[in-house]
């Protein structure tokens, strides 16, 4: 099957007095028509500017696309002029923000900005526009339509707000919808109400979902295959089930590791990655996680490792899956 | 752990009045925030408060520290009710009873430095010499993962999980029994969560502390605490032993927010049920009579619209308040 999303050698950096940030710094990645891909690892490890990468959202200055090529059905967006762009984004690709609350704008009514959205990528006449709009919003199951379209952001609750941002982006059908931490900043019956309903407009309209989140518990339910990004880099991809059961790389282990989970049965204690994340102005000669990493080998701090393809679609940045290395046992 | 009480809530109640225009009556309108709670935590232990947003769950860790005065209801903490003390008299208890807040960038003092941060608790309960307090300063921040260097930093050069550190420092720094902590991991990336989870469980095994954890990730209470309180609409619907809600959540609330929660394993996460609650949290400016999760309960029966379900005890240290329990 032809992808429908092609990141290649992606790198984002941004100019700031202090520095060159180098946020992203060599992504290559592929969307399948259908499927949902979730993005994972820390703050500040360029999930969020990958996202924004391919919606071209990154504003100059500070930031730049410094290279790569993001292909969606063929066309580099990379090549794109802006006006070309605007067709693309909203229609062919759209933005779930992490952020409800600033990301509608609060002097507009609802009805006004999906109508907006309908009447700028469709074609649909002023007319139809409310009939469509009360369609969606009942989509999201969003109680009440009809009074919501008159209203404006800061009369609706965290998780309306964020069912409308959801209606927002899918009014125009897009082939892929990024969701950037959909679920942060609401509560947990609210999170599952809000993944059940990506879950089924996946079904439904066959978009593709790139889920970004720091919780793999988030993605366990939704995604098909699993990004982890750390320091710019993807330090390892594949299935959910190849994450899950059977995860390289040590960040990947970290990570899971770190989450209590709600049915264990005995209690054990949470295991840290100790540290931080290394600064991306200057970012270390040899592995990013290498500081950080129990594991470690003279080699992780000289070179970046290569990726090492395990089974189909499984691929891991680290020395130690060179058949020099020491055979390590994942600990927990 | 002791079997010893150390906090006891009698029937509390926090009530906030809306004012909305200039001449509207306060009489009528009131936002039952916290109505009617009552349960006791023993020394030395966690106990757990859970709830959606607007459950009242933040509204009871401010009253029982007296940062709001309560409406009704006794806070008796170590055989003394704190509920009715002048400030003057509350000074002397706050020094035991602290609290840690959710939002670890809005709740430090950007213009004083880590040192004068630590040391003001000290010095506004008159503790050590002045010239110890430094030193003292510094050991708590050793102790809890930072170094000496930091002292004479601001907060906005440090990190979400190290700004929470500073804190818990500033909490710990009069050696309190009890700490209220709201929200303290939120805020914090799933890793640094952890870090501080692991020093919470550090700090309480050294100093035989007793924390009260508020928090909506249910997940993360059940791993730290000894008991869970889940809280709807400012009501207590399920008081249990940790170990048993998840095996065995009695209120169909519990069970909606246990459903709620993911598990990192997809084998898991696949399969499971779930039980989506519809809608959002109600008002608890109207409430509705009867039981007030019946609008969102698939359980509801007649009885439920008419009368309150109170808390009762099932079994042991497992206490629910559900028509569905009723003998």
């Amino acid at each position: 099957m032809e992808p429908i999303l092609n990141v290649k050698a992606l790198r984002t950096e941004f100019f700031t007095y202090a520095g060159v940030v180098k946020a992203v710094r060599g992504v290559d990645f592929n969307v399948y028509p259908g499927e949902a891909v979730g993005i994972v690892g820390e703050s500040g490890c360029g999930k969020t500017v990958t996202g924004l990468s391919i919606m071209r959202l990154i504003t100059y200055p500070p930031g730049k696309i410094i290279s790569g090529e993001i292909n969606l059905d063929g066309t580099n967006l990379l090549k794109l002029p802006e006006p070309k762009m605007r067709k693309v984004r909203g229609a062919k690709i759209s933005m779930i923000f992490q952020d409800p609350m600033t990301s509608l704008n609060p002097a507009l009514t609802i009805g006004f900005q999906l109508s907006e959205m309908l009447m700028l990528h469709k074609n649909i006449r002023k007319e139809e526009t409310k009939k469509r709009v009360i369609e969606l919003l009942d989509m999201v199951r969003i109680q009440s339509p009809e009074t919501v379209f008159n209203q404006y952001p800061h009369q609706l609750s965290g998780g309306m707000r964020q069912r409308a941002m959801i209606a927002l982006a899918l009014s125009c059908e897009p082939r892929i919808v990024i969701a950037d931490e959909p679920t942060t900043s609401v509560d947990v019956t609210i999170q599952a109400q809000i993944l059940n309903l990506l879950y089924d407009l996946k079904s439904r309209v066959n978009s593709s979902i790139i889920l970004i989140t720091h919780n793999l518990a988030v993605v366990a339910g939704l995604c098909s295959r699993i990004i982890v990004m750390y320091a710019g880099l993807i330090v390892e991809e594949g299935t959910d089930r190849q994450i899950f059961d059977n995860p390289k790389h040590p960040y990947t282990w970290g990570l899971l590791r770190a989450i209590p989970r709600i049915d264990e049965q005995e209690k054990e204690r949470l295991s840290t990655i100790k540290g931080l994340p290394p600064d991306l102005m200057s970012p270390p000669k040899g592995c990013p996680f290498a500081l950080r990493c129990s594991y470690a080998m003279k080699v992780c701090f000289e070179e970046i490792p290569p990726y090492f393809k395990l089974e189909e679609g499984h691929r891991v940045m680290c020395w130690l899956l060179d058949k020099r290395a020491p055979i390590v046992k994942r600990s927990g | 752990m002791g079997n010893e009480i150390i906090l006891e809530v009698q029937n509390l109640k926090k009530y906030f009045s809306v004012k909305s225009g200039l001449f509207a009556s306060t009489a009528g309108n009131m936002v039952k925030a916290v109505d009617d709670i009552s349960f006791k935590v023993k020394k030395g232990e966690t106990v757990g408060l859970v709830g959606e947003t607007g459950s009242g769950k933040t509204t009871v860790g401010r009253t029982i520290i007296r940062l709001y005065d309560p409406t009704a209801g006794k806070i008796v903490f170590e055989g003394i009710d704190i509920a009715k003390l002048n400030e003057k008299e509350m000074k002397k208890v706050r020094r035991k009873l602290q609290m840690i807040f959710q939002d670890p960038y809005a709740s430090l003092d950007p213009r004083l430095t880590v040192e004068e941060i630590v040391k003001e608790p000290m010095e506004i309960h008159n503790l050590y010499k002045p010239g110890e307090r430094k030193q003292r300063a510094a050991e708590i921040l050793c102790l809890l993962g930072l170094n000496v260097e930091h002292l004479t930093r601001f907060p906005h050069e440090f990190s979400g999980g190290q700004r929470q550190r500073i804190g818990l420092a500033r909490a710990l720094a009069v050696e309190p029994e009890f700490i209220v902590a709201d929200e303290p991991v939120s805020a914090l990336d799933v890793s640094i969560q952890a870090q501080i989870i692991n020093t919470f469980e550090d700090l309480q095994e050294k100093f035989n502390l007793t924390y009260l954890f508020i928090s909506h990730d249910l997940a993360m209470v059940k791993h730290i605490s000894n008991s869970i309180i889940v809280m709807y609409l400012g009501r207590i619907l399920e008081i249990a032993p940790s170990k048993e809600i998840y095996s065995k959540p009695l209120h169909p609330y519990t069970q909606a927010l246990i459903s709620a929660v993911p598990i990192p394993d997809p084998k898991v996460e696949k399969s499971r049920k779930r039980v989506i609650l519809e809608g959002d949290i109600t008002s608890n400016i109207k409430l509705p009579k009867g039981c007030r999760f019946r609008p969102r309960c698939k359980y509801a029966m007649d009885t439920c619209k008419e009368i309150e379900p109170i808390l009762e005890e099932v079994e042991a240290g497992h206490s629910v308040a559900c028509h569905l329990y009723k003998k």
